[in-house]
């Protein structure tokens, strides 16, 4: 299952920010309800000239104690950067990014221009995706399990994990509308546009 | 020269044990064991059935072809990370008008699984018995008690329960994330290390506890018992006791026969 308001150690969210000013933000622990209290973080993006491409920062979220904390908790960046933020633990059930300054917010849970959000498939089947806020964009991802089991097949699966599959979000335009990936691949959607969206499994819409 | 003198042929000995094995029943274990490098806990249940009946003198009392019938249900965990090797999904840059986005390897740690499994068949097995006399309670009881343990061919069994173990590995591995195709890999690395060796190791210790010591009773009747009624107030019924029971098979009359003789007293 995926949805970018529950992100778990399979799911990537990068922020593009293009403008300067001091940003703070939370990790909300949308599906580990036990955790006490979720943490405040900071981005200081500095003013400059913003390059087409920014460089990465990484950001780790973890648990410690009962916490859901960022690693780094505070960053200093340019104008233009990207942020992406990951987990490695897989005991973290769901999280989202919360943030805002300066007239500008942003979050996983509301994926707005210039963020991009990524989930690694684990298993074949044809998951239909949209947006929880009812927005009218939507696709359909196909995961098909690769053929054979021989060590060459198998090589030949290991490269393909190395390759993600990319989905452009352009208001409600999504490109392809399709994409079929093999079981282990990572699509990426990179929203190029967008006023506040999800990417949600269709499934998880009927049960909210 | 005993007072009394009974005596059966093999037909009638082989009623007289189907008879015993219908009494004794489904019988129940259960335990764990070694299955190959893992430690399975199993139950199960077994029950005897058919067998011909050779008497050879003097006290051998040999059952051809009886059949153990039995139901094996038996689990192992096991971390899947000792099957298969540790998995990680590697670092993917993702091209994006802003500049590549490159997510971090993301690796997968492979969970506890259990296998449960089930099975059920029957083994014919050949074993001799010897003659048993002895008294429990206020009863004599005629046994014929199985010598040693026989052998089980338990090969085409194993075999068998090494494949379903497979199916049952692979059933549950599917729905394992990112397993793909080292779900083949996992189930022919479990199949392999537990081998039908290793099956047949396992099955084999289990079989046998239902075998081992078998005992079947063909007789039992108590030391003193009336073999007349009272016939009225003047005719008071008649007892007699068993003083003692000898057992054995006697081929003099030139035909196997087990033979039961019997000291009676008033």
């Amino acid at each position: 299952m995926f949805d970018s308001r529950r992100m778990t150690y399979l799911n990537g969210f990068a922020q593009r920010f293009s403008k300067p000013g001091s940003y703070r933000y939370r990790i909300a622990s949308s599906g580990t309800s036990a955790l006490e209290r979720d943490g405040s973080f900071s981005i200081e993006v500095k003013d400059g000239n913003a390059r087409d491409k920014g460089t990465q920062h990484d950001v780790r979220v973890r648990l410690e104690g009962r916490e859901l904390v960022a690693d780094p908790p505070d960053l200093s960046i340019d104008v233009g950067d990207l942020v992406l933020w990951t987990s490695a633990d897989s005991s973290i059930a769901g999280y989202a990014i919360e943030g805002e300054g300066r007239g500008f917010t942003f979050s996983s849970a509301r994926l707005a221009s210039e963020t991009v959000y990524t989930h690694a498939f684990g298993l074949p089947g044809t998951y239909r995706w949209l947006d929880a806020h009812g927005g009218k964009v939507g696709g359909i991802v196909e995961v098909v399990s690769p053929e054979g089991t021989r060590e060459r097949e198998q090589d030949a699966w290991l490269a393909a994990l190395g390759r993600p599959a990319v989905i452009t979000v352009k208001g409600e335009l999504a490109d392809p509308k399709r994409i079929e990936i093999l079981t282990g691949q990572t699509v990426a959607w990179v929203i190029e546009q967008a006023k506040g969206m999800t990417v949600t499994e269709a499934s998880l819409i009927a049960t909210d | 020269m005993p007072d009394i003198i009974a005596a059966i042929d093999e037909v009638a000995a082989t009623t007289l044990i189907h008879d015993a094995e219908a009494t004794l029943g489904t019988l129940s274990q259960s335990g764990s064991g070694t299955l190959g490098p893992f430690t399975a806990s199993w139950g199960a249940s077994a029950s005897l059935q058919q067998g011909a009946i050779d008497l050879i003198a003097p006290n051998v009392v040999r059952v051809t072809d009886c059949e153990l019938h039995y139901s094996v249900n038996l689990s192992f965990a096991f971390d899947l990370s000792s099957i298969i090797p540790d998995f990680c999904l590697p670092r993917l840059c993702i091209p994006t008008p802003w500049g590549d986005v490159c997510t971090p390897r993301i690796c997968i740690n492979w969970p506890t699984i259990t296998i449960p499994f089930s099975y059920s068949d029957m083994v014919k097995f050949t074993a001799d018995f010897s003659l048993d006399v002895h008294m429990v309670g206020t009863d004599w009881l005629v046994d014929i008690v199985i010598v040693g343990v026989p052998a089980l061919n338990l090969s085409a069994a194993s075999a068998a329960i090494l494949a379903g173990i497979g199916l049952a590995a692979g059933a549950i591995l599917a729905p394992i994330p990112f397993i793909g195709p080292l779900l083949a890999l996992a189930v022919v690395g479990i199949t392999s290390i537990i081998a039908v060796a290793g099956v047949t190791g396992f099955l084999g210790p289990i079989l046998s506890l239902f075998v081992a010591g078998l005992r079947f009773n063909v007789y039992r009747q108590p030391r003193h018992f009336e073999v007349l009624p009272s016939g009225g107030p003047v005719d008071p019924a008649v007892f007699i006791n068993l003083d003692a029971v000898g057992a054995l098979v006697d081929g003099s009359g030139g035909e196997d026969e087990l033979v039961l003789s019997v000291d009676i007293s008033a």
